[in-house]
């Protein structure tokens, strides 16, 4: 949009000298700050619901925590992913639907038409937008501004800004609006991570999330008196305006973000668990639903409290995203996130409890323990996903905890080694968000694989030295931006052993694990023949007196079993032999070197052999070779083969019911 | 229910024609079911995940075994393709026999069946190609749903109108392949009641039919249709959860599921032969011309009903 400079130009500078009316007066919610509050925002935000425009007063104060002196800060402009199709999140992206050019509701941008320091002087005509990841000049996602003077070391920049922001319509990637109902997140000017000496402000990618210090937030969001709003932090107050609006006070402490939503439709739910007040805002059409996400998130505030440590903050919101804007589903923010459901979800499908205790445990591992979600995207969802699946196992059962159907059973943690299988070797599992070989492989390596190495490693150690280590990384590294070396060091201090071998191949690499039963034989030897080791012998064969007496034994089986290693994962395991009379021999195998062999001699038939009977091991690839029978499974594959047999004697006989998949694709 | 007695009582005269449908069942799966044991065993046969089948199917191994043997889905694709190609045509080739014997109201005979079967099976094949759009039209008849929801509710409705509107459209489109089942059925046996060889009118011959007695016909199907529903529930109540972990069980779960079919052919079997029953009752036989034939002959009965 166009404005004329010489008139609107001095007003607008006028306007940022003034106090942002977001600062005063605010409440405080800790006696002492929990985290560093590197940087802090002021933001006054007038939100237009007709057009999904945003125009919006910042005051940043950014304090140099570093010791080197800086010259120039870069910030993120994420909303300018959907600016248009050149940026590098829509050229990335895989599988967007075609955007219309005309359409110009499908796009969205966040632009910072007044850029002052506190002394007032002018920087907007110094904004440089630049591409520290590739190559794309048409992205717009991260700018710099070189200062006018710098900011050294234990010094706090003030910038103050005006800018405008436009969702996309319906949501993209997290952020936008239909009809009555927004949700806003990343949808302000954010400044990036100084460390290490520099800058770490990546563009937005397809493949990423977002990287950001603690502060103060103080937010002040003026809409229509309608709307219900939701919003990181506390509401602090809210005052009705003469002009139809209400402004809604929001402060937030020791926060990286603020997201908020906004529709007149909600339907509101509150609870309180382990001391923390919930609100849910559900749509009209999932109320009924209600009480089942208030149980889920006081599920997942109770094993988190339980497990990990306590869950600082007073309040929590979880938000229920309108129909038709799934994009902005499951997504996580500090203290509030979205979820997802459908009217009509059986009880017995448990997606919803999943995606809220998931959601949830991200107020952990995304925002408590702020790793870089660009650069080491496992940390927060792989460490997530992991918590996840034990909460599901312990809250609903081992079994059928996702998915408890018509007599069919899913288990979340199964759910995710099944797509780690799909592409268990791409890439190793720490890899920039946006280089991974594709979707699937970034997908795989930040949620399932590393659910599926933690479960494997808590096996491997014992879940409570898992649950020391766990709390133990939240306690050392709580409002601090931990890295994958953090977080091994963590586990071998905790666990006393030295766990750079598992880390180095799990982490670090693509190596893939698979040990299996290659071979198992037995056969029966023969009765005694030979000489006796009593038997006295003379150059001529036995004396005269004597008669070969190698003992009779009865009957004796020669067994052996052949284990394997497949993969390039060395990881030590248990071999379990079984034998006719029910006997059973454990082994131990350090599983280094690439085949071993166990012999037995026994007085049964070696009937079969398994390595890791116990299950313990997830990682490993292949299920269907880690045991083998002497005798072929003729009762199981017959029972399977009968079963299949009846279902397309069915099928064929009444295909209509192929017409009740309606039913599931009008669900999902 | 006079049409049920007499359907059962022609049943009954025609045991032969159970065991015929039961084999070409049990045939057609066995297309299937075959070369998934010979895949199975070869896979899992020497290894508990086999074994572990005796009891009932563990989701995780049925993923990975599907996400392994990832080249085997496109080949049991086709085969499944083909298994059911080969039942279709196959009901189809008997029911000109079924059809004929039930019009007759005879006992079943050998001759007549096959001899009925082979005559009628090219044009029974034409009038199914020729009934494919009413197939679709059929089908189609679940999207008046769609499009009432949209009409009353615009493009944006709330889930909770969805989500009533999917049972709706699920029913209708139930209704709607009733319907073009009854067509079909009806049409057959115009064609084989008045030796038609044109099958568009057999077909047109069908349509009207069902429609001028829309009640009634779908009042002797629906309830053959819902008997089908209710066993299969049956069946799972019977079965649901049932572990085969032996020899004994795994018989025992044989002769259930092998009675199930032959109750869905018995069931259909009635369906049959109650259809021709109402049709017989409802279409008056053509005269037999005596003497010397001027060539006209009525090419439409219904007309002069």
């Amino acid at each position: 949009m166009s404005f004329r400079r010489s008139r609107i130009l001095p007003v607008i500078c006028t306007a940022l000298l003034l106090p942002v009316t977001a600062a005063s007066g605010q409440n405080t919610i800790f006696p002492s700050p929990l985290s560093p509050r590197i940087a802090n925002y002021d933001i006054d935000a007038r939100y237009d619901p007709a057009r999904f425009t945003l125009e919006g007063r910042e005051k940043l104060r950014w304090r140099n925590e570093g010791t080197d002196t800086v010259r120039s800060i870069e910030m993120h402009l994420y909303l300018n992913a959907f600016r248009n199709n050149r940026s590098t999140f829509m050229m990335e992206s895989e599988d967007l639907p075609d955007q219309s050019p005309a359409d110009s509701a499908r796009w969205g941008f966040c632009q910072i038409r007044s850029l002052l320091t506190e002394n007032g002087e002018e920087l907007t005509g110094r904004i440089r937008y630049i591409h520290p990841d590739d190559d794309n000049t048409d992205d717009r996602t991260v700018i710099e501004i070189p200062l006018p003077s710098p900011v050294l070391p234990g010094d706090t920049l003030v910038l103050s800004s005006v800018f405008t922001s436009k969702f996309p319509r319906p949501p993209v990637a997290r952020s936008g609006g239909k009809a009555e109902y927004l949700f806003a997140g990343q949808w302000f000017p954010k400044i990036g991570v100084f460390e290490n000496g520099s800058w770490n402000c990546h563009q937005y990618h397809a493949q990423s999330e977002f990287f950001a210090d603690f502060g103060v937030y103080n937010v002040n969001i003026t809409l229509p008196q309608n709307e219900i709003v939701g919003a990181t932090g506390l509401e602090t107050g809210s005052e009705q305006n003469s002009d139809g609006t209400t402004t809604h006070r929001f402060h937030a402490e020791d926060v990286h973000d603020f997201a908020w939503t906004a529709s007149p439709e909600y339907v509101e739910f509150r609870g309180r668990a382990e001391q923390v007040d919930i609100r849910v805002l559900m749509q009209p059409d999932h109320r009924e639903q209600g009480p089942r996400y208030l149980a889920a998130a006081a599920t997942a505030l109770k094993y988190f409290h339980d497990w990990y440590g306590d869950y600082p903050f007073p309040n929590l919101t979880v938000v229920d995203p309108r129909r038709g804007a799934r994009e902005s589903a499951g997504m996580e923010y500090p203290t509030l996130f979205t979820a997802w459901t459908t009217h009509g979800i059986p009880a017995g499908c448990r997606i919803p409890e999943m995606i809220i205790i998931h959601e949830f445990g991200h107020n952990y591992w995304y925002h408590l323990l702020a790793s870089n979600e660009f650069e080491e995207s496992w940390m927060d969802e792989g460490i997530n996903t992991f918590t996840e699946t034990q909460i599901m196992r312990e809250a609903y059962g081992q079994t059928g905890n996702l998915l408890d159907l018509l007599g069919f059973t899913v288990d979340d943690l199964t759910l995710n080694r099944v797509e780690y299988l799909g592409a268990a070797s791409c890439d190793p599992t720490l890899r920039f968000a946006w280089k991974y070989y594709s979707g699937a492989s970034y997908g795989v390596n930040s949620y399932a694989k590393p659910a599926v190495l933690l479960t494997t490693l808590q096996n491997y150690l014992g879940t409570e030295t898992m649950r020391r280590i766990m709390r133990a990384y939240v306690n050392r590294w709580k409002f601090r931006h931990p890295t994958t070396k953090d977080f091994i060091a963590v586990a071998n201090e905790v666990s006393g052993r030295n766990l750079n071998w598992f880390f180095d191949q799990a982490i670090y690499s693509n190596a893939v694990l698979d040990y299996s039963v290659d071979k198992v034989t037995t056969r029966e030897i023969s009765p005694g023949r030979g000489f006796g080791f009593t038997d006295r012998l003379t150059g001529n064969g036995p004396a005269a007196d004597s008669a070969p007496s190698v003992p009779d034994t009865g009957r004796l089986y020669a067994s052996e079993v052949d284990v394997r290693r497949l993969g390039t994962f060395i990881f030590p395991v248990t071999v379990e032999a079984k034998f006719e009379d029910g006997s059973r021999v454990r082994e131990q195998w350090d599983g280094k070197d690439t085949w071993t062999r166990f012999r037995y001699t026994r007085r049964a038939r070696l009937v079969s052999a398994t390595v890791d009977p116990d299950r313990l091991i997830p990682l490993d690839i292949n299920l269907t070779n880690n045991s083998r029978t002497v005798d072929y499974q003729t009762l199981g594959v017959t029972t399977a083969t009968l079963r299949v047999l009846f279902w397309f004697q069915s099928l064929f006989d009444q295909p209509e019911i192929f017409n009740m998949l309606n039913v599931v694709a009008g669900l999902f | 229910m006079r049409y049920y007695r007499e359907a059962l009582h022609k049943l009954l005269r025609t045991k032969t024609l159970i065991l015929l449908f039961y084999l070409l069942n049990l045939g057609s799966a066995l297309i299937v079911a075959l070369p998934f044991r010979s895949v199975l065993g070869t896979v899992a046969g020497h290894s508990f995940t086999g074994g572990a089948f005796a009891s009932g199917f563990d989701a995780e191994v049925i993923l990975e075994l599907m996400s392994r043997n990832t080249v085997v889905g496109p080949v049991f694709q086709t085969l499944i393709a083909f298994a059911a190609a080969v039942y279709g045509i196959g009901i189809l080739f008997f029911s000109g026999g079924v059809f004929g014997l039930y019009l007759r109201n005879d006992r079943f005979d050998a001759g007549e069946f096959w001899n009925d079967a082979g005559r009628m099976f090219p044009r029974y094949l034409r009038l199914f190609l020729l009934s494919l759009p009413v197939l679709v039209i059929c089908y189609c008849i679940q999207f008046l749903e769609t499009a009432f929801v949209r009409i009353v509710y615009g493009p944006d409705p709330y889930q909770t109108v969805l989500y009533w509107g999917v049972w709706i459209r699920t029913g209708l489109g139930y209704l709607g392949l009733l319907i073009y089942a009854v067509i079909f059925d009806y049409a057959r046996i115009f064609a084989i009641d008045s030796d038609e060889r044109n099958m568009r009118r057999a077909l047109g011959n069908g349509i009207r039919f069902v429609f001028r007695h829309f009640l009634p016909v779908i009042g002797i199907a629906l309830p053959v249709f819902l008997a089908g529903l209710l066993l299969l529930i049956l069946y799972n109540l019977v079965t649901g959860g049932f572990p085969s972990p032996s020899t004994a069980g795994l018989i025992v779960l044989i002769c259930l599921q092998q009675a199930y079919i032959a109750g869905r052919v018995k069931l259909r079997l009635i369906l049959y032969a109650v259809q021709t029953s109402y049709f017989a009752r409802k279409v008056p036989e053509t005269p037999e011309i005596d003497g010397p034939s001027d060539g006209i002959i009525d090419p439409n009965p219904l007309l002069t009903i």
